[in-house]
């Protein structure tokens, strides 16, 4: 409805060009105005509370950033389509209560669990992205039913009651260190590298972009719309399991509660680090840093000794303020480039 | 086959087996027999009661649900302006102020969170669901810094009455029901309010061309939903006997159900209030079932999820059947 018209996804180049060159560019990038907030937001919460900057709590922010990150990729890659994924925090705790489920009632192999578990979040990323490319159902309204039927599935399936995970080595994946690396970050690293590698060096990356920046003149210029739609749902799904593995793996259990209300998170994280709603626009390190000043935001309600409550309220309004902002500022800058004639 | 039957008047056999709530009607039938075969209680009068409590409210949401999805948009903060009305409502017979005014602040309270939401969709750009749900988290916040999770008890015994009264065996929150269902119907049916909000979900461009202040539209779609929402919330509360701090979660998934299997198309332009009220009665009867059937309470959930995919395809392919004719 409301929406306004989709135009091309130039946006990224236009950033590129807007400024000179070294350290200038650099400072004046977008993702710079989310790097000065969570130093400020630092700062504050260090004269309030001398326990924020002690190696422990970084240590309990940064495992947080990797699941955080990690959920917030995902969502990033569907918010580029132009779509959305409100099933995020219910996935995480599916694929954990699939992997506990199958390695300590069904006896599985753990790689073979773990495999499992991610698969079942490929399946259901490629379900969704068959409603939303074939059946032309809107994402937003899928994926609440998903929302809802993938919590509900983990908790009927468990009565509500966690799974026990025994085993050492998916507890590893979320408890691990390597060379004094919490094994999450490791994977958060590598998922970095290869996600920023899929989105700016294939075709499918390239072709997810332009579905995103404008779906008509994409599948007018030859590409296979349906096909970059479903494998993004995909991938993004792939990234949420891989967040639901190293959760479970944290907790030693498959929990069916877990997770709660994460999609919330996720699209705050994503919208602050630069992915623009109206699709076509959108980086890894923009988002990683959107995860991270959740994260920071989250844990300086902790340690600021600001009621758990108030985080629903802050999350809310963030995302507000957030798409607000990226409207508003997508809105003038198409204005400006139609007053120039591009 | 027949020729003689598409070249006369339609018949009203014709016609019924035509409507597009006959299977929703036919699966309300089939699924009352089904329990009423499980467990004889599901006949009972309590539990005929019971349903029509759960019918009443249910519905009266989703009518103000249904006039959003008609326009194109969407209102996912049903369930957190339920627990914020609930809990707003406690809290003010709690201090001591007479119903009426209480009441009176509540719908206050709605009109300017559906003002809002409709000012965020009209003069910022927001997707509706968008904006809703940030809305959602926020009421929800709000909630939570209110009671600190706790639930606030109600005293006032004619307070009560609103969710545990009932009229010659009617609960009264059924005839409640029926009256916002007669008022939203007159309103979509006789008024050229109502026309407009049909026309903007089939073409918003072109309604504004027309000139129709779309936005009023639009915003009138907000508010009345916040108010059906916020009466719903009041209901609630009554009925409970306490303002609960967590009631409605996932709310919006049944009240948006229900208006979709009533016909509401989910890409907008089409639905009516008799249908949803129908769509109403059988997400209800759903719930009555897995209860009566001692199915587990933590199915619930799943069930839900996946009767709103079922029917946003079957409206779909619906649909796609009527175009292809």
């Amino acid at each position: 409805m409301s929406q306004g018209p989709k135009m091309g996804g130039l946006a990224m180049a236009d950033r590129k060009a807007a400024s000179p060159s070294g350290w200038r560019r650099l400072l004046h990038r977008r993702e710079m105005t989310v790097v000065y907030a969570i130093i400020a937001l630092c700062i504050i919460i260090q004269i309030f509370n001398r326990n924020f900057a002690t190696l422990f709590n970084f240590q309990v922010m940064l495992r947080q950033i990797a699941i955080f990150g990690l959920i917030s990729l995902g969502e990033m890659i569907v918010i580029i389509t132009a779509g959305i994924d409100l099933s995020v925090g219910a996935l995480v705790a599916l694929v954990g209560v699939v992997e506990a489920m199958l390695v300590s009632r069904a006896g599985w192999p753990p790689l073979l669990a773990l495999g499992a578990g991610l698969a079942t979040a490929m399946v259901i990323g490629f379900y969704h992205g068959v409603a939303v490319s074939k059946w032309a159902i809107p994402s937003f309204i899928i994926t609440l039913g998903s929302l809802s039927i993938w919590r509900g599935l983990a908790t009927g399936v468990t009565r509500s009651y966690p799974i026990l995970i025994a085993d050492e080595h998916l507890r590893w994946v979320g408890q691990g260190i390597v060379l004094g690396v919490p094994v999450p970050l490791v994977i958060l690293a590598v998922v970095m590298v290869v996600v920023s590698y899929v989105l700016n060096s294939t075709s499918l990356g390239r072709n997810i972009y332009a579905v995103g920046g404008n779906i008509e003149a994409a599948r007018l210029s030859g590409i296979p719309v349906t096909r970059v739609l479903i494998a993004a749902y995909m991938l993004a799904s792939l990234l949420v399991g891989i967040a639901g593995v190293i959760v479970a793996g944290r907790m030693a259990q498959g929990l069916p509660s877990v997770a709660s209300g994460y999609e919330l998170n996720a699209i705050a994280a994503a919208i602050i680090g630069g992915t623009s709603f109206f699709g076509g626009v959108g980086t890894v390190p923009g988002v990683l840093l959107g995860a991270a000043f959740m994260v920071v935001i989250d844990n300086s309600l902790i340690l600021m000794d600001v009621s758990a409550y108030w985080y629903t309220l802050v999350v809310g309004s963030v995302i507000v303020l957030a798409v607000t902002i990226d409207v508003v500022s997508t809105k003038r800058r198409r204005r400006a480039e139609e007053l120039m004639g591009v | 086959m027949s020729a003689p039957a598409l070249v006369g008047e339609p018949t009203v056999l014709s016609r019924v087996l035509a409507a597009r709530e006959l299977p929703t009607v036919l699966a309300i039938v089939l699924l009352a027999v089904v329990i009423a075969v499980g467990n004889p209680s599901f006949l009972s009068i309590y539990n005929m009661q019971l349903l029509g409590k759960e019918v009443g409210v249910l519905g009266m949401m989703a009518i103000g649900e249904m006039a959003v999805i008609i326009t194109g948009g969407i209102d996912l903060s049903a369930g957190a302006v339920v627990a914020l009305t609930s809990v707003l409502a406690a809290m003010g017979l709690r201090a001591g102020l007479p119903i009426g005014l209480v009441v009176l602040a509540v719908v206050a309270v709605c009109v300017a969170i559906g003002a809002v939401h409709s000012f965020f969709i009209n003069s910022v750009g927001l997707a509706p669901f968008i904006i809703t749900l940030g809305s959602m988290s926020i009421w929800r916040g709000v909630v939570l810094v209110l009671t600190k999770g706790y639930p606030v008890k109600i005293a006032n015994a004619d307070f009560l009455m609103i969710g545990q009264g009932s009229l010659l065996g009617v609960p009264l929150q059924f005839i409640l029901l029926i009256v916002v269902a007669g008022i939203v119907a007159a309103i979509l049916i006789a008024t050229p309010l109502g026309r407009y909000i049909y026309t903007v979900g089939n073409n918003a461009v072109a309604t504004r061309l027309s000139g129709v202040r779309v936005s009023r539209v639009i915003a009138f779609t907000y508010i009345q939903a916040a108010v059906l929402f916020g009466l719903g919330g009041l209901v609630y509360a009554a009925r409970l006997g306490q303002g609960m701090p967590g009631i409605g979660n996932g709310l919006e998934l049944s009240v948006i159900a229900a208006a979709v299997i009533g016909g509401t198309s989910i890409t907008g332009g089409s639905g009516t209030v008799w249908g949803t009220v129908i769509g109403a009665v059988l997400i209800s009867l759903i719930m009555n079932a897995l209860n009566m059937l001692r199915v587990s309470y933590f199915w619930q959930d799943f069930v839900m999820g996946l009767v709103i995919v079922l029917a946003v395809m079957f409206d779909l392919l619906n649909r796609k059947r009527r175009v292809s004719q």
